[in-house]
């Protein structure tokens, strides 16, 4: 408790720096930008800024890093929100959320959920992280790959959530999105997987570019099949762009609570990716609502919970990173880099020698908040004005810098090609009923879930008991199996009810004629 | 044509809304398709079953080994796949015509005529940016790509036609390359502005 009060004052005050101020101010109008292009991730807009650095003090140079990395994972959602389009992987489901609030004309109740979740979220989760930065860094150490098995696990259970009005398409969907894992080097032996002798293939497919393809491309795709004025099918009203006010807000309140919690736990695991703590947290939401059948039709408490889990893994990294010297994420690693260059050495030391970086960071996430607090709405209405450009343009703008951001990641034309391929089974896949959130999702995870397993049998000598009663891998197990279940049931009965309201209203048209 | 029947009238089809509109078949897709798509799904994976009882245990044996998950994930999917093509047909002399209620897979939006050819032909865009971009450059790429892109979109306006893309295409060179500092592939244009302008990357 005393170091949870020492750091949030000394965090404080270092926020009373005139040039903390100021570049916590461009850190995050940078980092929303970076955040609202399709394929530039955090890794992108913190890595351009580093050498900015160089010649900073550490308790100046982490909040602006830091800040960027928050900012980012704001920004990852307003496209989602506005045009369908994520901007990355954790804001596939804000995409699914936010965009049907905005094609009803309520694109500022998506956007002010949006920031709602992004800003309290990120605030809630300052107190978690202090709270749990000690003793989640000791958990890391007993967290071994039977512990991220079970993890991943739950990640994928969460996904019964996301088969959509035929369960068998989207369980078909989820192994799709984990097929893709299995090209490349085997994870234990590193033999060639369905490589069929291409060497581009050899290092496996690239996840970012993949989900990018299935999402993103296939929506874009999918939506200029038809020409018309976005005003046609956008109500035109004057709340669309207005922000709806806390009232209306109020009712994802507990979704942003309890994402993030998930968003800090999950996030605070080494390999655990805020887009897996997205999906926990919407999942956790939809068992837990008053209104289910709202998730998949505009619901902010899906929304919410989202993006508060996303956002909230920001600070959930930085455990790992600071506690342990093991950066959680590819941002992480470049903040890690930068810290280095300042002259401090990572590891389980790092904090107790230079127990200001925990106070910069504190900084950094607080004053974050703040600033998208004060301006982050500003932010995103400027990205709802898009919506009065012509349509026609704007979409087919949106393809080409998709093509061009994913080129961007890694300047490589196969990651390119590897988009488009994918954008055209995810065309096909949104078409026919099979949902492309769910292969996303198992995209990202289901690598992990693999190398862990089978790493994991080794570590416990083959022995799949020793495996199955460590006590943490048990435990994360049974929540996944009871999650499984409840979420199965869940979905089944919302397509019988979702199915007998479609027979009643068919009914109802065939008797009025 | 099949294309035709999930409601596409082709690119020059599309009159405007209300005038001769089609019926709303928003909702609704081909069955055959459906069948076709979930067959191709059932063929991968007995491709993916198949092709894993070929990979080599390698130097640090494991139980499951390399092929275990894919034979796994394979075996559930055929079954799935199975099962989805089996209900199908099933029903199919129980349904009036060959369109049929869809499995909530997104739908066009109603009373508006759709082109089921557009995105293959913008498909076709982005694979001529890939295959082009390293050989003429990204600005002559870029520009073409988006220039028919938003061509295929039935814009007709000239400053929305040539302008946009043109503005588009510096802006984007200018924030990836120079401000992100990607290195872009160069072209003629590229490699004629740094001649002349030797600070240009």
């Amino acid at each position: 408790m005393e170091m949870m009060l020492t750091s949030l004052t000394e965090g404080v005050s270092i926020l009373t720096r005139p040039e903390v101020l100021l570049f916590l101010a461009v850190g995050v109008v940078w980092g929303s930008f970076c955040g609202a292009l399709p394929g530039v991730g955090s890794g992108v807009a913190i890595g351009v800024m580093v050498p900015l650095t160089f010649t900073m003090e550490p308790v100046v140079a982490v909040p602006f890093l830091v800040s960027i990395s928050v900012a980012n994972s704001f920004g990852n959602g307003l496209p989602a929100a506005i045009l369908g389009i994520p901007g990355g992987a954790a804001g596939v489901l804000t995409a699914i959320e936010g965009f049907t609030l905005t094609k009803r004309g309520q694109g500022g109740l998506a956007v002010g959920t949006n920031w709602y979740a992004c800003v309290f979220g990120q605030m809630i989760s300052i107190p978690f992280f202090l709270l749990l930065v000690v003793p989640l860094s000791g958990i890391a150490y007993v967290f071994l790959s039977p512990e991220l098995t079970a993890l991943y696990a739950l990640g994928l259970a969460a996904l019964v959530s996301l088969t959509g009005r035929n369960i068998l398409k989207g369980i078909a969907a989820a192994i799709i999105g984990l097929s893709i894992g299995l090209i490349g080097p085997d994870p234990v032996s590193a033999v060639s997987r369905f490589t069929f002798g291409f060497w581009e293939l050899k290092r496996g497919i690239p996840t970012i570019p993949a989900v990018l393809g299935l999402v993103t491309i296939s929506e874009l795709l999918r939506s200029m099949r038809q020409v018309f004025d976005w005003r046609v099918m956008m109500e035109t009203s004057q709340t669309a762009t207005k922000f709806p006010g806390f009232r209306a807000m109020r009712r994802s309140t507990r979704s942003v609570l309890t994402g993030s919690l998930i968003g800090t736990l999950i996030g605070a695991i080494p390999g655990m990716s805020g887009a897996a703590a997205a999906v926990m947290s919407y999942n956790q939401a939809k068992l837990t609502s008053k209104t289910p059948e709202e998730f998949g039709n505009g619901s902010i408490e899906g929304l919410a919970a989202n993006e508060s889990a996303g956002n909230a893994a920001q600070a959930g990294e930085m455990i790992p990173t600071l506690g342990l010297g093991i950066p959680g994420s590819d941002s992480m690693v470049l903040v890690l880099g930068a810290l280095m260059l300042q002259g401090f050495v990572p590891g389980p030391l790092m904090m107790r020698a230079a127990p200001e970086l925990l106070y910069a960071t504190v900084s950094g996430l607080l004053g974050a908040a703040l600033m998208l607090m004060l301006f982050g709405w500003q932010l995103g209405k400027l990205m709802l004005l898009i919506t009065k450009i012509d349509r026609s343009v704007v979409l087919p703008l949106a393809l080409v810098t998709t093509l061009v951001g994913v080129f961007a990641v890694r300047q490589s034309l196969f990651d390119v090609g590897v988009t488009l391929f994918f954008g055209f089974i995810g065309y096909y896949m949104l078409r026919y009923g099979f949902p492309v959130v769910a292969a996303a999702v198992a995209a990202v995870l289901g690598a992990g879930f693999e190398s862990n397993l089978r790493q994991g049998i080794l570590l416990m000598d083959s022995d799949p008991v020793k495996f199955l009663s460590r006590p943490w891998t048990a435990g994360i197990l049974f929540v996944a199996l009871l999650l499984l279940i409840y979420g199965t049931i869940g979905t089944i009965r919302m397509i019988r009810r979702d199915r007998q309201l479609v027979e009643d209203a068919a009914a109802r048209r065939q008797s009025s004629r | 044509m099949a294309m035709q029947a999930e409601g596409a009238r082709g690119p020059d089809a599309e009159s405007g809304p209300g005038i001769g509109a089609p019926e709303d078949t928003s909702g609704l897709v081909d069955r055959r398709i459906d069948v076709a798509v979930t067959a191709a799904v059932l063929a991968f994976a007995i491709a993916v079953i198949l092709t894993s009882g070929g990979l080599r245990q390698g130097s640090i044996p494991d139980p499951i080994g390399p092929g275990g998950w894919p034979r796994l994930l394979g075996g559930v999917l055929a079954a799935v796949a199975a099962v989805l093509i089996v209900r199908r047909l099933a029903n199919w002399r129980g349904a009036a015509g060959h369109l049929v209620p869809g499995d909530g897979g997104k739908d066009d939006a109603p009373s508006i005529p759709s082109s089921g050819l557009r995105p293959y032909f913008l498909l076709a865009v982005g694979i001529g940016w890939l295959a082009g971009v390293s050989s003429a450059g990204f600005v002559i790429t870029t520009f073409a790509a988006s220039l028919a892109s938003v061509a295929l979109m039935r814009v007709r306006v000239w400053t929305k036609l040539f302008l946009t893309p043109f503005v588009f295409t510096v802006g984007i060179w200018a924030l990836f390359g120079q401000v992100f500092g990607v290195r872009l592939p160069a072209g003629p244009i590229e490699r004629f502005l740094q001649d002349i302008l030797p600070f240009l990357r």
